[in-house]
């Protein structure tokens, strides 16, 4: 059985580090971080790579010699993708919509394994692939939702306006509303 | 052992547990033991090569899992390293939060 998991680059070692020190409080790595994440585009190279690898690794278990199966999964993930992508996805987007990608197919495996044959440790794979597939889910929505970039004024429709809010807190904007195009 | 050899004759038994204590059952003797043993060691033979199979399958499933696991610490750190770059900080390993940034104080009078 050959190794699919590519060798992981220098500079990943440095990033996690600077990343560890930025969350544990110590703003002055932050431009060190930034430079980082500029000169280094292998760290997404290599994540893709891993990801690919992954994807044929759970392919040979799902599909085995079935080419249509194989094909039909492929599709699929590529539907997936499509539909999370949007039309125009950042980098760390593509990253975490193929870890999405990997983990659905891994839980639909297990689930698939466990619905079989009702084994604890096919059980346990089963809870670990689905927890995975959920971070993995949460970790894109909260992209989305924090670095999302603001609508243009082409997207915003001068025609529509929102009901006034009632209460305090967030949302007593009274504005126009973005329109997705 | 299942063979008991008493006076020069081979007599067959078989064992198992029932509530954590070891039960032994007598089979028989001649041909009736002898199909008895065959038929047993034909199930420990099939036992043993669904054990061997399904060994073989999980080496697959963990290098597949190994995999899949690779591909989330590096991911993770790529998703931290850019929410932090865009002024983002992770409360308590809780949601992620826009740092505030405070304006300078008023210069005493």
């Amino acid at each position: 059985m050959s190794t699919l998991t590519p060798q992981p680059p220098p500079d990943l070692v440095a990033l996690q580090q600077l990343v560890a020190r930025a969350q544990a409080g110590d703003d002055s790595v932050l431009p060190e971080l930034k430079a980082c994440l500029a000169k280094h585009p292998e760290l997404w190279h290599y994540c893709g790579d891993i990801a690919q690898g992954a994807i044929e690794a759970l392919l040979n278990l799902v599909a085995g010699k079935d080419l249509l199966v194989r094909e039909s999964v492929l599709l699929r993930m590529d539907e997936i993708r499509k539909t999370l992508a949007g039309p125009t996805p950042t980098p760390l987007e593509t990253l975490l919509i193929d870890r999405i990608v990997v983990s659905w197919l891994q839980t639909a495996f297990c689930d698939l394994q466990h619905v079989s044959s009702s084994q604890e440790h096919h059980r346990r794979r089963l809870d670990s692939a689905h927890r995975r597939y959920l971070q993995a889910i949460k970790a894109l929505a909260t992209v989305k939702k924090l670095l999302a970039k603001p609508p243009t004024l082409l997207q915003i429709s001068p025609f529509q306006r929102p009901e006034p809010m009632r209460g305090r807190g967030r949302g007593r904007e009274h504005g126009l509303v973005a329109v997705e195009n | 052992m299942p063979w008991l050899v008493r006076t020069g004759y081979r007599y067959y038994y078989r064992s198992r547990k029932v509530l954590g204590r070891g039960i032994t059952t007598y089979v028989g003797a001649g041909d009736v033991a002898d199909q008895a043993a065959a038929e047993d060691a034909r199930r420990r033979a099939e036992r043993q090569a669904r054990r061997t199979a399904r060994r073989a399958e999980e080496v697959y499933h963990d290098a597949a899992d190994a995999s899949v696991h690779a591909l989330s610490a590096p991911s993770d750190t790529l998703f931290r390293a850019v929410l932090l770059t865009s002024d983002y900080r992770q409360h308590s390993r809780g949601p992620w939060r826009k740092r505030r940034v405070h304006p300078d104080p008023p210069a005493a009078t």
